[in-house]
């Protein structure tokens, strides 16, 4: 090997730890409110700690398609919504037995002192009835808190369309919750 | 305008999204139409309601697995284990080498949380010597020195005293109506949770996915547990984790196609 080949090799390597110490940040950044999302959207432990996972190793492998440093957010949380789908759509041809999920995992959950845990089920027990784009479409404006023009381009769509779409989310979720949370009390 | 066409207004009164014309009719509207009035306060307390959804943080060894599976993507956890890579020099490669290192010395060592773990036997639990049969060309059916149910009490006997079993579980095929996966869920004293899953029957998984098959093994008194996954390559490999004395199972230690699980038992011996 040539000296210039050598110092190829040596240059390619430091890039590959740069690109290393670059994920490490972005985790750092972004990790616990990907891990949130998914929750929110999952409702496991389990399955959003798959999807951050997988949200970072793509974002990794595919770090040349971020054009812009700015939309880093809105790319990393369009990674991470396609993965949540994946697994929703997977979910209704697989279910697990038995699956307690319990609240008092490791993973350390913050509340606001408001939310019982009872409510936060009926949530989730309400959002699963919507369907998976609508629920997403909901949880990212609301609990995410993204403007609508930042919905439409995590889920790359229209601003109009996200306005349709929250429209028609806000009242199923509406009529949904109401079902769930009679269900409850009557049970 | 009727109210259900009204209802679409709410919705972007909400997201601030109407003009000031819209606005000022859904006003008027509203100072008319009690049931719309009970609609916007509905959505406004719903949509509180999800903003107040519990914030949970990722697991601390998430990001380890994240930072582990992007090194093993790169080819640098080979070289941090001296396996061959024939197209560097030897000049570049001790360069190369180095700066790793200085990357995985400090990952590694903070996955453990202590110094390397000498293989000793653990005092409270059985010792045995992995024994590889390597003859079946079936990753799943290969045995080792395995401990092996889906009785959470049996599996616990093979595990060091401080590592508990969370769950046995089964993922159900209801398409076609069949267990798919068992999966175990191993606890460390930190908390620290390891997932193994092992396919039952046809294992069909798409490149990307988790699902893979885990065993523990024991070696020299410790306790390994080794699971294949298939990678975005698409290529099965076998993972290796030990855990240290306190328990600990996140501790990576290497990853190599399946082929090569002889040599990766040979090299732990």
């Amino acid at each position: 090997m040539s000296e210039a080949t050598a110092s190829l090799a040596v240059s390619a390597e430091l890039t590959k730890i740069r690109r290393l110490e670059a994920l490490e940040q972005l985790y750092e950044q972004f990790s616990d409110r990907i891990y949130a999302h998914a929750y929110r959207l999952l409702g496991n432990h389990h399955d959003a700690e798959d999807v951050t996972q997988e949200t970072f190793l793509r974002a990794f492998r595919s770090v040349d398609q971020l054009r812009r440093e700015d939309r880093l957010a809105s790319w990393l949380y369009s990674i991470a919504s396609n993965l949540c789908l994946d697994h929703i759509r997977r979910r209704r041809r697989l279910w697990w037995l038995p699956l307690p999920e319990r609240e008092d995992s490791a993973v350390v959950t913050a509340t606001d002192g408001v939310s019982s845990v009872e409510d936060n089920d009926l949530v989730r027990r309400a959002l699963r009835v919507l369907s998976p784009k609508d629920a997403l479409c909901l949880v990212l404006r609301t609990a995410e808190g993204f403007s609508c023009s930042e919905v439409a381009e995590i889920m790359g769509c229209s601003e109009s369309a996200i306005w349709s779409r929250l429209a028609r989310a806000r009242a199923a979720f509406a009529e949904a919750y109401e079902r769930v949370a009679r269900d409850a009390e009557e049970s | 305008m009727d109210c259900a066409s009204y209802s679409q207004l709410i919705s972007r009164y909400l997201d601030d999204a109407l003009s000031e014309e819209e606005r000022s009719g859904l006003r008027l509207h509203l100072s008319q139409c009690s049931s719309c009035r009970i609609k916007l306060a509905r959505y406004r307390r719903l949509d509180e309601r999800l903003r107040q959804m519990p914030c949970a943080s990722a697991p601390p060894d998430c990001r380890w697995k994240v930072l582990d599976q992007a090194m093993s993507d790169q080819q640098e956890f080979r070289l941090a284990h001296r396996l061959p890579i024939a197209s560097l020099a030897m000049a570049s490669l001790a360069v190369a080498s180095l700066l790793i290192l200085s990357v995985m010395v400090p990952l590694v060592m903070g996955i453990a949380g202590a110094a390397p773990v000498d293989l000793v036997p653990h005092a409270g639990y059985a010792t045995t010597s992995a024994v590889v049969e390597p003859a079946s060309t079936d990753p799943a059916s290969r045995s080792l020195a395995v401990a092996e149910s889906s009785d959470t009490a049996a599996l616990a006997g093979y595990l060091p005293p401080a590592v508990s079993v969370e769950r046995v579980a089964l993922r159900w095929d209801e398409a076609e109506d069949r267990p798919e996966y068992v999966e175990v869920i191993f606890v460390a004293p930190r908390g620290t949770r390891v997932r193994l899953e092992r396919s039952v029957g046809q294992p069909q998984r798409a490149p990307d996915t988790h699902a893979g098959w885990g065993k523990a093994i024991l070696v020299h008194g410790q306790v390994w547990l080794y699971a294949s996954q298939t990678n975005s390559e698409g290529i099965q490999v076998v993972r290796l984790m030990r855990s240290s004395e306190r328990g600990d199972l996140t501790s990576l230690e290497a990853e190599a196609p399946v082929d090569e699980l002889v040599q990766f038992v040979d090299w732990l011996r």
